[in-house]
């Protein structure tokens, strides 16, 4: 190359790097990111101490990577790379059928923690199985978007460590307990059950558990005519799509509003708020619009309604329940939701001090393995 | 710091570059100087001083060694060069070696010495190599003594080379020390190969890593054969395409400030006998150890026995520098058999087999090398070994069939990329479109521009983390 070529690619170059870096440099620090839910890391502190261990530089590079200009968009061309080239999973991710965006959740249930997990529901369900009789103390344990809707999966793709578990929990919780949703959630499978871009289930997969659940504790339950199906949003994109940040059909998300309501008061935390409704539609505002259900988890959720059926439900979950517990408001005279995640009292206490009739373990099951809260079932 | 970091990239890499250019000829070194203490510092803020301290006993000990040869006084220069050399092999030794020679110890003689806990400094295995290269080849009289503190320092800590390699030795840049031209077509083949070892490192080498850590992470009683092949060889890629990747990096920007670097590497994987791939692959480690313990030793001139024993001594030596642990000694020792067979049993017959099938022969000792080389536990390693042999589970399964296409194209691009051919392509493209054309540059521009933005976006998404606090 001549000499004036020369200059031309080094020109090119010291343009992009120079570009980027002034861009950086100019950029605005954020302090949230939407998409990936969660606070960016800002610029850390100069101290001699954070200098000489070394904690400056690892949290300097931590920010400047997560305040580089154009974050979203780079994340996307790496997705779009990735897909390129024949990838079927992006950051844990299939690529599904149907513009499904399926959690991987590989080697989330092969753990210590998994096989622990197992025995404390267990023993839980035993001792309330006792007190209340079988009929009134039952688990519904999630399967993953990834077990039920296996037949999306890209071809060869294998997800059977899901299987494996749960089967493994029905045999180890007292006989009757275990609602086993594989079923029938397989059975609706066509249907939209699980959101397409988010982890979490549907309303209409929650009813149908709903459904199982009732007939499984001899509740009569109100059937799929008697609510009206009421659209919150249609621009959901939840947290699964948040890990690839590529262009996908939104999702839609529903509340079911009984035709015939009863009135209820819903109390968080012994009253330190107190609400009359189960949605908080502020959320549909944000990224995270699943939080509509209660203002997503709680600590403790004690809903009290003008029912006389003389039964009180305690229900030991995760967020999978926030959209299943108001089909619930319905058929009981109070109802507990107990986030054992972030509950810091005694749960024999607490059960002590309320005569619950019924108990109810709803997680999904790749949450339930990883849990790590779950020994305080016996305290 | 590394290279391939958006820090490097966008804050370290132009600071340096506009002053180093901005500066003076006179202030160039030290310049250079400050920035790579700077850049060391940035991970190891107290080992600096270790780096400091090694500098200047060297640059101490290369002029004694200097008035000794002056005054004709051998065995006083003998003595200042061994002097150099235990210090720097007790550095390495004390910073390297000691938990793993107490944990050795508590292994054979049952006995429960507390383990130190000291952090490797980054880089220790290369710099004390190309100190003792410096001393050692001023008492030969191979170079001249270094009479500037900073310029020897600039040297040692040059920032390029200074964590991973290439080992440069003095002898080679001695006079672009001092004196050395920065030219156009220096600076624009330094961005080109600056560029090219960005996206083996980040491209590739990364991407094929994750197949790998998929791989290897699997149970082995469930294996297939074919998968625990398919990991062996993503390892081996992944190794190759990282550490030349980065010896790319460090040659070409080298080149931005006018240092020649010798190759470290050249197409490793078409070698067709172990001896061919050991001329091909960290060529600035191997000739390190030829010139200042092979050779030393008698190299191949006192008799077949002496051979071997030397042999036998290089490559448990190659072994352990590659890491404190049993598993790289064994990786050196079958490499030293590999070669003991090679030159002494069947290396003539080998080169009467078919091209492709001597191609076939070193690549499957490779591989297998590798993966002794991958398990810091040599069971483990040898467990690998055995899957793919069949000891895991059967021939293949449908994963097997699902990795095979999900990274079918990723493993065309790095077999492709592991021989000569983009070098002949480029080659091509360029007599065709005229070494001096315009289309010649605006490819240059598109391509590299290209592999540049294509890293920085797997960069930025390296630290993408949806936090999912509300998940479940």
């Amino acid at each position: 190359m001549t000499k004036k070529q020369n200059w031309v690619l080094i020109f090119f170059f010291l343009l992009l790097v120079s570009g980027f870096t002034i861009a950086s440099l100019l950029k605005p620090d954020t302090t949230f990111s939407e998409e990936e839910n969660r606070e960016l890391a800002q610029m850390p502190q100069i101290t001699p101490d954070s200098v000489f261990s070394g904690r400056f530089s690892k949290d300097y590079e931590t920010y400047l990577t997560d305040q580089f200009v154009f974050r979203n968009q780079w994340i996307g061309a790496k997705t779009l790379t990735e897909r390129a080239i024949g990838k079927q999973e992006v950051n844990d991710i299939y690529f599904a059928a149907d513009d499904y965006l399926i959690e991987k959740h590989s080697g989330t249930f092969d753990t210590e923690t998994a096989q622990r997990n197992i025995t404390y529901l267990a023993k839980f369900l035993e001792s309330q199985t006792e007190r209340l009789g079988g009929e009134h103390v039952k688990a519904m344990i999630v399967p993953n978007t990834v077990d039920t809707l296996k037949d999306k999966l890209p071809p060869f793709a294998r997800s059977t460590e899901e299987d494996a578990y749960l089967q493994k929990i029905e045999e180890a919780l007292p006989v009757g307990s275990f609602v086993d949703l594989q079923q029938v959630l397989g059975d609706h499978r066509e249907e939209y059950i699980y959101y397409r871009t988010d982890h979490h289930w549907t309303t209409l997969g929650a009813w149908y558990a709903y459904e199982a659940w009732c007939q499984a504790a001899g509740i009569a339950y109100t059937p799929q005519e008697e609510y009206q199906r009421e659209t919150l949003s249609t621009e959901f994109y939840g947290t699964v799509a948040a890990k690839v940040n590529i262009g996908v059909p939104a999702d839609t998300i529903e509340a079911w509003k009984p035709l015939e309501s009863v009135p209820y008061t819903v109390r968080y935390n012994h009253g330190e708020e107190t609400r009359d409704t189960l949605y908080d539609e502020s959320y549909l505002q944000v990224r995270d619009k699943y939080a509509v259900f209660f203002g997503g988890n709680q600590p403790l959720t004690e809903i009290t309604t003008e029912n006389k059926t003389g039964r009180k439900l305690l229900v030991i979950k995760d967020s999978y329940a926030n959209c299943f517990v108001p089909f619930t408001v319905q058929d009981f005279d109070e109802i507990a939701m107990v986030d054992m995640r972030y509950f810091n009292e005694h749960l024999s206490t607490y059960i002590g001090e309320n005569a619950f009739t019924d108990v109810l373990v709803l997680y999904n099951a790749a949450g339930f393995a990883e849990d790590t809260s779950l020994a305080k079932l016996s305290l | 710091m590394v290279f391939s970091s958006i820090l490097f990239m966008f804050r370290f890499l132009p600071l340096v570059l506009i002053l180093y250019y901005v500066a003076p000829v006179k202030f160039r070194n030290i310049i250079l100087f400050l920035f790579s203490l700077f850049f060391y510092a940035w991970g190891e803020p107290k080992y600096v001083f270790l780096m400091l301290c090694s500098i200047t006993v060297d640059y101490y000990i290369g002029r004694r060694i200097h008035k000794c040869n002056c005054a004709n006084n051998t065995s006083a220069a003998r003595r200042w060069m061994l002097a150099s050399v235990i210090y720097n092999l007790l550095v390495l030794g004390f910073f390297k070696y000691t938990d793993f020679l107490i944990g050795t110890v508590n292994t054979m003689f049952g006995t429960e010495f507390l383990l130190t806990g000291i952090p490797l400094p980054i880089g220790i295995s290369f710099f004390t190599f190309q100190t003792m290269s410096y001393t050692i080849d001023v008492y030969r009289g191979v170079t001249q003594a270094q009479m500037s503190w900073l310029d020897y320092g600039t040297y040692v800590s040059m920032f390029p080379q200074l964590i991973a390699g290439p080992i440069v030795q003095y002898k080679t840049i001695a006079m672009q020390l001092k004196e050395r031209r920065e030219t156009t077509d220096d600076f624009v083949a330094g961005i080109t190969r600056f560029l090219a070892g960005v996206g083996k490192k980040v491209l590739l080498a990364n991407n094929i890593g994750v197949l790998w850590d998929t791989i290897s992470a699997m149970p082995l009683s469930s294996l297939p054969a074919a998968t625990a092949w398919l990991g062996a060889i993503a390892y081996t890629f992944q190794i190759y395409f990282d550490f030349s990747g980065y010896s790319d990096m460090a040659i070409g920007l080298g080149k931005m400030f006018g240092f020649r670097f010798l190759e470290n590497f050249n197409y490793p994987y078409i070698a067709r006998s172990i001896t061919e791939f050991w001329r091909r692959w960290h060529i600035s480690l191997s000739s390190w150890f030829r010139e200042y313990v092979y050779i030393p030793l008698g190299g191949n001139r006192r008799g077949t026995a002496i051979q071997i024993r030397n042999i036998a001594i290089v490559w448990m030596l190659t072994g352990i520098w590659h890491g404190a642990s049993w598993n790289f000694v064994l990786w050196g020792v079958y490499y030293g058999i590999l070669l003991i067979l090679e030159k002494f049993v069947f290396g003539k017959a080998l080169k009467k087999l078919p091209k492709a099938l001597q191609n076939v022969y070193t690549l499957f000792f490779v591989v297998i090398g590798w993966v002794i080389f991958a398990f810091d536990s040599v069971g483990s390693g040898l467990g690998y070994i055995g899957a793919m042999f069949g000891g895991g589970a059967g021939f293949a399964d449908s994963t097997t069939i699902y990795l095979l296409y999900n990274y079918a194209v990723m493993l065309i691009v790095l077999i492709l990329g592991s021989t000569e051919l983009p070098r002949r392509a480029t080659a091509y493209i360029m007599r065709k479109t005229g070494e001096q054309s315009w289309a010649a540059v605006a490819l240059h521009c598109v391509f590299y521009a290209g592999v540049f933005l294509l890293s920085v976006a797997y960069l930025v998404d390296a630290s993408y983390n949806p936090f999912l606090y509300f998940r479940f």
